[in-house]
């Protein structure tokens, strides 16, 4: 069941992701990649993560696509625009390098096999195993992770305050 | 059959590719960042992937830093893509190829 949910959901989300990266106006962009993120969210739970399953619903797929809407939604608003690189050799790096990487991981995949994964506790990925990691092993690098969106923040309002400047 | 830890390597590497050509051959700034969004959801299933082969949850703790670097990454490079806009009146990455104060 969990390998089934987990195929589907997948080959969804990488359908979608195409579509987000084809796709020529920005709305079209975000609508696919929200369906992408979406399409995630099973994944997770197929990988015992209900934890970063909902995390990734709410912040990921929720606040942040929200934002990438109404930015593409202001941006559109003049009509599609021409999209294409100037550059054939950027075009042609872009494509040739993820092959690149996508040959470098397919070694170790077809090595490696499928191998089954071992067993795990009951309460794995709970929200109690989680503040436990927080609070305890990953403490320091939660606080960094507070002070960098606490600098994001104030970047953001920075930019904004600065252009509105006469 | 179960999930084994080369299938979430499959798909991370499916997807961090994807997000690569795009972030690679498009200069809307929006979909480039959009892009960028989809390699750290890549590295995300691969993380989540290793935690469970390894029974381990240090790579969930990982995920989730990871969705906060997405999250802050957006904010700042959606206020530039609306400083862009605003100074330009589109979203093309060439107008970023002087970068005056």
């Amino acid at each position: 069941m969990q390998f089934t949910v987990f195929l589907l959901f997948g080959a969804l989300a990488v359908a979608f992701a195409l579509g987000a990266v084809a796709a020529r106006r920005a709305v079209r962009s975000v609508a696919c990649m929200i369906a992408a993120l979406a399409c995630l969210v099973p994944v997770h739970l197929a990988l015992a993560a209900p934890f970063v399953a909902i995390a990734h619903l709410f912040v990921v797929t929720g606040a942040t696509m929200a934002l990438f809407l109404f930015a593409g939604e202001a941006f559109d608003a003049g009509g599609p625009e021409d999209d294409r690189l100037g550059m054939n050799a950027n075009r042609l790096a872009g494509m040739a390098l993820p092959l690149l990487f996508l040959g470098m991981v397919a070694a170790p995949f077809f090595a490696a096999g499928a191998a089954p994964p071992g067993p795990v506790d009951a309460d794995y990925g709970s929200v109690r195993r989680m503040g436990d990691l927080f609070l305890t092993r990953h403490l320091v690098s939660f606080e960094a992770v507070a002070l960098l969106l606490t600098v994001a923040m104030t970047a953001v309002v920075a930019f904004i305050r600065k252009e509105d400047k006469p | 059959m179960t999930v084994g830890l080369s299938h979430c390597l499959a798909l991370s590497a499916l997807l961090f590719a994807i997000g690569a050509v795009g972030a690679l051959t498009r200069r809307n700034i929006l979909v480039v960042l959009l892009s960028i969004e989809l390699m750290l959801n890549g590295a995300n299933v691969a993380l989540l992937g290793a935690a469970r082969h390894h029974g381990g949850m240090d790579g969930h703790a990982a995920a989730l830093f990871v969705m906060a670097l997405a999250a802050a990454e957006a904010a700042v490079g959606l206020a530039l893509a609306v400083l862009l806009y605003r100074r330009s009146g589109h979203t093309a990455l060439d107008a970023f190829r002087l970068l005056k104060g």
